[in-house]
């Protein structure tokens, strides 16, 4: 036996007094009711765009400062160049009796420019040398 | 997706009913917003809850019960001048019982107990429904309900007591 039907005939009849009784009416819009579940429906959908856009402002902006965060605490750097003696950066004096030393030294001052020959000097020669 | 149309209508036949169980803790204006914000709740609803009426009842309580909280200190002072005014039912001379008898009997009985018969009597749930939207068993339904018809009974058959000087 279920609940429904589990009731006394004397509660039944009372059951049947009390539902002669209307409730009072009741001032609902519906109208108003959808409309004003349709305003919140788009004021919600307009806020978690707003939300989606705002985080992606924030991880583009927070992407552009990190790196630069980094640039600012970070030492600049210093390049130290070393030259090995052997290097290819040492240049050879040039012979002032080479080709190229004589031709710019006369392309610069003429003639004059050229360097003193040096001539070795005669030795002295005799005839018992030879023999 | 919700049939806006087919739970708008659902409603709004019950209307009165379900306004009549928000009076319980709510005067007649109060309570009929509780009911409007229900129905906004409800149409704003992806998808239709199984039960729309239970859920309905559920909504009304919930709303009803946080806006007494809320504006306690105000109730009580409207509780004086509502005490004197009957607002439940419509009078009506095909009624088997009298209005005023009924609404004083109903406001009598203990909280629990009034909104069971209410939502029985006038909301038309089963004691599963109901015992659904108190998160009670069946059985506990069951037994304040018959309590609260007994007490009632109980008072109605009482004799009127006059006053004797």
């Amino acid at each position: 036996m279920s609940h429904e039907d589990n009731l006394n005939p004397a509660d039944r009849e009372f059951e049947d007094a009390l539902r002669s009784l209307s409730p009072k009416t009741a001032r609902i819009d519906p109208v108003a009711a959808a409309f004003c579940a349709g305003e919140r429906s788009a004021r919600r959908t307009t806020r978690r765009w707003q939300a989606v856009a705002a985080v992606m402002v924030l991880a583009l902006v927070s992407s552009w400062l990190i790196p630069s965060f980094d640039r600012a605490t970070t030492s600049p750097h210093l390049v130290v160049q070393l030259q090995s003696p052997d290097s290819a950066a040492v240049v050879p004096a040039v012979d002032a009796h080479s080709v190229l030393a004589m031709q710019e030294a006369i392309r610069d001052r003429g003639l004059s420019g050229l360097p003193r020959a040096e001539i070795p000097t005669v030795r002295a020669f005799d005839a018992e040398d030879m023999f | 997706m919700i049939d806006l149309e087919r739970v708008t209508k659902l409603v709004i036949d019950r209307a009165p009913r379900l306004t009549l169980y928000a009076r319980q803790w709510l005067d007649s204006s109060s309570a009929d917003d509780v009911v409007q914000d229900a129905l906004t709740a409800l149409l704003m609803q992806r998808t239709a809850p199984d039960d729309p009426i239970a859920w309905m009842y559920r909504t009304v309580r919930n709303a009803a019960i946080d806006h007494a909280r809320v504006s306690s200190r105000r109730r009580k002072r409207e509780q004086v001048v509502a005490a004197a005014r009957r607002e439940w039912f419509d009078d009506r001379p095909d009624n088997l019982i009298d209005a005023d008898s009924a609404e004083r009997m109903l406001k009598n009985l203990p909280p629990d107990q009034r909104e069971i018969v209410v939502m029985r009597i006038w909301g038309e749930l089963g004691f599963a429904q109901i015992a659904g939207i108190l998160e009670i068993s069946i059985s506990t339904a069951h037994a304040r309900y018959t309590a609260a018809l007994a007490q009632m009974r109980n008072e109605l058959e009482q004799p009127c007591r006059t006053k004797t000087t």
